[in-house]
């Protein structure tokens, strides 16, 4: 049963170049496809309208907070630019792929291919979300405003510790593995029963 | 499954808060870090005599060029995904403890390959790195911690099929 394993992690490695760059040179594409989701999400919840621009596979949201909220005071706007790369919220997508091609014997492969590619979009556009907030949280803590101008919440170095090394750092890959386990239990199981069954 | 799940979120969820507090950073960040680049730099200079660590800056004394190892770099993540799949996971506490020494171990070894990779792909090409750094190790290392916790269930599964036996 360890050749199993051996072999399912032969056969995700050699995957694994193929679906990074067919995810990699999509890019583009990928980003039009989350933009206009984001751009939704922002401005339905933000107190100001924030235009975004796509540029390859980064986003730019142009972020302008009354400057009468700021530490200086005043009239007009303090202008800030929150630059996200959708690679790096969507970077399990290929490892996803990779495990799911790998996998012996799995019944309605493809159905769930798209079934987990759709979950990661969806985590994709959440995680590029919690992003734009905590940036802007940073933003309105450097510019000395009251962070509860959104949404009301404090600032908290640890929460955005947290969110940003959970949402940006470990969990756009760990995602990948946990949709992975999910559908595929029975192969995970078998690692464990069929070595009993076998001794 | 569904209970093996919920107490695994439990757990991630526990260490991932209490990772964010200032005596765990200063731990993660401060010391562990600062080992792995000792580790990292030690193991670089023997084959190559250019490298010095300043802090947690692994650099190359003849041109300036240098990677420095940040909070998120340090392999502290993946072995807590690893860690609560091994704890969440029924089984034998010893075994359990076992499991995540050897799988802890394992995910560093491949850090340190993976932050050595990573200066000398910087110093060949600024992009090389950052799609090595951003985009393709992390993958790895998640799938490194997955493939450590398949072996470990079936170590499991011997063991257990070995105790029925004797007994």
């Amino acid at each position: 049963m360890k050749s199993t394993i051996t072999r399912f992690a032969g056969f995700t490695l050699l995957w694994l170049p193929m679906t990074f760059a067919l995810w990699y040179f999509s890019a583009t594409m990928h980003a039009s496809l989350v933009s206009p989701f984001l751009q939704w999400l922002v401005n339905a919840s933000y107190p100001i309208h924030v235009p975004l621009v796509e540029k390859g596979s980064v986003l730019e949201l142009m972020l302008e907070v009354p400057a009468a909220i700021s530490r200086r005071g005043g009239p007009g706007v303090v202008r800030s630019n929150i630059t996200l790369d959708i690679l790096i919220y969507s970077c399990g997508i290929p490892l996803f792929v990779a495990l799911m091609l790998a996998t012996p014997g799995i019944l309605g492969r493809w159905r769930s291919l798209l079934v987990g590619l759709g979950c990661l979009l969806v985590y994709e556009i959440v995680a590029l979300y919690v992003s734009t907030c905590y940036n802007t949280l940073n933003m309105l803590h450097m510019i000395g405003a009251d962070t509860h101008w959104l949404f009301g919440l404090p600032w908290s170095p640890q929460l955005n510790l947290l969110a940003q090394t959970t949402f940006a750092l470990v969990f756009p890959s760990a995602i990948a593995v946990f949709l992975w386990a999910g559908l595929n239990e029975g192969f995970i199981r078998s690692q464990s029963s069929a070595s009993l069954g076998r001794a | 499954m569904k209970k093996y799940a919920l107490i695994y979120f439990v757990i991630l969820g526990a260490m991932f808060g209490l990772e964010t507090m200032p005596w765990a950073q200063s731990f993660t960040v401060g010391t562990w870090t600062q080992f792995l680049a000792d580790f990292s730099g030690g193991l670089m200079r023997v084959f190559d005599d250019t490298v010095v660590v300043q802090g947690s800056d692994l650099r190359n004394s003849q041109t300036g060029y240098a990677v420095s190892i940040k909070s998120g770099c340090n392999g502290v993540e993946a072995a807590m995904i690893l860690a609560a799949a091994i704890l969440a996971y029924p089984a034998p506490w010893l075994k359990k403890l076992w499991g995540m020494v050897v799988g802890v171990l394992a995910i560093q070894v491949l850090n340190v390959v993976r932050i050595i990779s990573l200066y000398y792909l910087g110093a060949w090409s600024q992009q090389a790195l950052d799609i090595a750094h951003l985009y393709v190790w992390p993958g790895l290392i998640i799938l490194d911690a997955l493939l450590i916790f398949l072996l470990w269930i079936h170590w499991l599964g011997r063991g257990q099929r070995l105790t029925g036996e004797v007994a």
